[in-house]
């Protein structure tokens, strides 16, 4: 004879802790992508700010980079808008005779997340290397 | 009756993460800066800006009836062949974005992007004396309480390398 049993109250309980289980990590990896993909946006912008005063950097006449550090951006910030609590260094130094090291950083929550980008310049007696 | 407020539970589950999906979905739009469900072809146009500017050797004031300007970039420039060239940035329209390349007066190619937030085109003085290229381009961006604001959403500063 068919049983006609229904299943006990040990396998209901069982089922939904599996069911919960595999719903919670699936909200919770979603909620992951979701951070994920707007720390990857405020990286590719602030490569995007690096980059523009990479170039700008490049045309700073050698004799002008003074060793230092500053946190003006040439060529602006507008870009890098909405980060939380956005701090932009630049910082030079020269590492050797006609050779000096430009480290330029964004940093933004609270110094938790950051960017950077070095550029080597080297003394071409005032031309341009193209 | 069990198995009805189980199937209604399951279903109440699976409303729960399509909802929350949503609303992800929608945040994500909101936040993001350049919207690439719209404009698709944006950082086409970007990376030929990019080779193109760095290739050209001066900015022609006028070509035909194109103007140097804030939404016409005019590149001098060289084709395949060596002989000299003009490239056309027309952004006037907003919605496309046309390269068109001449010869003289005869066009030799033309591209067309469609789906391309609104770019405008600026000069930037580098330390050096030399000017570069501030492409940079703007979207609309719908705020939580349904107005539209313009957004900054790319910015890209290039100096021809040619040396003339």
């Amino acid at each position: 004879m068919k049983s006609s049993r229904g299943l006990t109250v040990v396998e209901v309980l069982v089922s939904l802790l599996i069911l919960s289980f595999i719903v919670t990590t699936s909200l919770a990896i979603f909620f992951d992508r979701h951070d994920r993909l707007e720390r990857a946006g405020q990286v590719v912008r602030a490569y995007q700010a690096l980059a523009n005063e990479a170039e700008v950097i490049r045309h700073v006449p050698f004799i002008e980079l003074e060793p230092g550090e500053s946190t003006t951006f040439q060529s602006g910030r507008a870009i890098l808008y909405g980060f939380p609590d956005l701090e932009t260094v630049v910082r030079i130094q020269e590492t050797s005779i006609g050779l000096k090291e430009v480290l330029l950083t964004v940093r933004w929550n609270r110094g938790q997340r950051s960017a950077a980008l070095t550029v080597l310049r080297t003394d071409t007696g005032g031309g341009q290397l193209w | 009756m069990m198995e009805m407020v189980v199937a209604l539970a399951i279903f109440g589950i699976l409303l729960l993460v399509l909802t929350s999906l949503e609303k992800q979905f929608v945040q994500l739009q909101l936040r993001s800066r350049a919207n690439l469900m719209k404009h698709p072809e944006t950082s086409a146009v970007l990376s030929r800006a990019r080779k193109d500017i760095l290739d050209s050797s001066g900015y022609p004031e006028k070509h035909l009836d194109f103007v140097q300007g804030p939404s016409v970039l005019l590149l001098s420039s060289k084709d395949a062949e060596g002989q000299p060239a003009v490239i056309v940035y027309d952004f006037r329209t907003g919605a496309t974005a046309r390269r068109i390349t001449y010869s003289g007066e005869v066009v030799t190619s033309e591209w067309t992007a469609r789906g391309v937030p609104r770019y405008r085109i600026e000069d930037f003085e580098m330390p050096d004396g030399g000017v570069a290229v501030r492409l940079q381009a703007f979207d609309f961006v719908k705020t939580k309480s349904g107005t539209e604001v313009e957004r900054l959403v790319l910015d890209q500063i290039t100096e021809p390398r040619a040396g003339g």
